[in-house]
């Protein structure tokens, strides 16, 4: 059988791991009261329906609670947690204030370098990320990957939220629910523009290109494009230009992963897959990426991956795209 | 036999059952009957797409007088392309004389629903 949640989480233990597995895959075909029972939890209905009958607690009794316990080391958090917040608080102005002056071009881009924190979800007053896709059981990440980037691009560069067609970049781009490479689907960017979703709405099954005829119109092209391979270009372009398409390696327990900092910790390597890189965190040393499998794996959709991990920013380079505009203008 | 999924690579064709020169037995997902003799061992091969999060679980409890034994499962990579097939090596050994059948799942883990089923019949007599 493949690797269960157990073996999973002793390893998250063992390798202290950050990062968060959900339930037992065998457990996804149980009912909710089965999976109570598995959990241990005995439901009798005489309780639960005197449960529903009982008068509502009192909020009085749970103020005289407060008012009993010890007051300093509520105090001690307290001044804790205030001074963390300040922290928190000061690093978000100083990274706006960058921002700004960047934007303005009071700053170098390069200055960018100084920021600790990306997260384009919420860069420069705004969303800058289309929402969690699914590619369904077609090896289509590649195309899910590039296209979420250059959607991402039209959004920075444009304000502008677009739907996308993954199934024309990968099916017009020479692509295939085999398998393939972010560097033909950057290029079938670059040359041909991608065109709506609408032109040509995708299903997870190989299909020949079949595009709207009036698509070189209405495709969005970016006119330039980027590989980097070092740590520091990969966080400089993140911070001054915007997300990338990134490849690494999936292991079995990926699939288990319910939120905080993945790192490989238990299971077989089972294939290459692509993803759009949306920011990173260097104080806690992730990145942060938007998955195509669909808003109830992970965290919505997203995840974070410890720097080095899986070889996100090692073995693979990050593909960016940016200078879009219309396709021929 | 079940229909193939258009989204996924061809299936292993051809490959009913064959023996390599350990004398393993070795069963494509177009095969839906397997005969093994006791303490022989026999693997079931599955392809999916595993980079799309779907992969083949093996049902539990399907085995309940214990004809067969798991012994280990395996990926082996079909392509070097991103996002590409793998194929997974179920391997069994056959303990007593019997039949049962393996139900197979492709799923992903984190979802109740199956795409696809596939069950493998399996004979094991004394040989």
């Amino acid at each position: 059988m493949p690797i269960d949640i157990d073996t999973i989480q002793r390893a998250i233990l063992e390798q202290r791991a950050k990062w968060v597995a959900r339930l037992q895959p065998s457990f996804a075909g149980l009912t909710d009261d089965q999976l109570r029972r598995k959990l241990g939890v005995i439901v009798n209905e005489r309780e639960l329906e005197a449960l529903r009958q009982a008068p509502a607690p009192e909020i009085v009794k749970v103020i005289a609670h407060f008012e009993t316990s010890p007051v300093v080391p509520f105090e001690q958090s307290q001044v804790a947690r205030e001074a963390v917040g300040r922290v928190a608080d000061r690093l978000r102005l100083a990274q706006q204030a960058v921002d700004q002056l960047t934007r303005e071009g009071a700053l170098p881009s390069s200055t960018a370098q100084l920021l600790l924190q990306v997260d384009w979800r919420n860069r420069r007053g705004r969303n800058n990320v289309t929402p969690v896709t699914d590619q369904g059981g077609c090896g289509s990440c590649v195309s899910f990957g590039v296209t979420a980037t250059l959607e991402s691009m039209v959004l920075i560069e444009h304000n502008l939220s677009l739907d996308l067609s993954e199934a024309e970049l990968l099916f017009c781009g020479g692509g295939s629910c085999g398998g393939w490479w972010p560097d033909a689907a950057v290029t079938y960017v670059k040359n041909n523009g991608v065109a709506f979703e609408s032109c040509f709405p995708y299903f997870d099954h190989d299909m020949p290109c079949s595009t709207c005829p009036d698509r070189n119109g209405e495709a969005t092209q970016a006119v330039n494009s980027v590989v980097y391979f070092t740590m520091a270009d990969r966080r400089s372009y993140i911070c001054s230009i915007g997300p990338v398409a990134a490849v690494f390696e999936v292991y079995e327990d990926f699939y288990s992963y319910a939120g905080g900092v993945y790192s490989h910790v238990s299971g077989a390597f089972v294939g290459l897959h692509c993803v759009e890189v949306i920011g990173f965190d260097d104080v806690n040393k992730f990145w942060i990426c938007k998955n195509s499998w669909g808003s109830g794996w992970g965290e919505g959709g997203f995840f974070c991956i410890a720097y080095g991990q899986c070889n996100i920013d090692a073995a693979y380079p990050f593909w960016g795209v940016y200078g879009t505009r219309w396709f021929g203008t | 036999m079940p229909a193939v999924l258009s989204s996924l690579p061809q299936w292993v064709s051809g490959l009913t059952q064959t023996s390599d020169a350990t004398g393993l037995k070795s069963a494509s997902a177009v095969s839906t009957t397997i005969s093994a003799t006791i303490n022989q061992e026999f693997e079931i091969v599955l392809e999916g797409v595993p980079t799309a999060g779907y992969v083949w679980e093996l049902a539990p409890a399907t085995d309940k007088e214990g004809v067969v034994k798991e012994l280990g499962h395996e990926w082996k990579r079909s392509t070097s392309l991103v996002g590409g097939p793998s194929q997974e090596h179920f391997r069994f050994l056959a303990l007593r004389e019997g039949e049962v059948d393996l139900h197979f799942r492709y799923r992903r883990p984190w979802e109740k629903a199956f795409r696809e089923e596939r069950v493998f019949h399996i004979r094991v007599t004394r040989g």
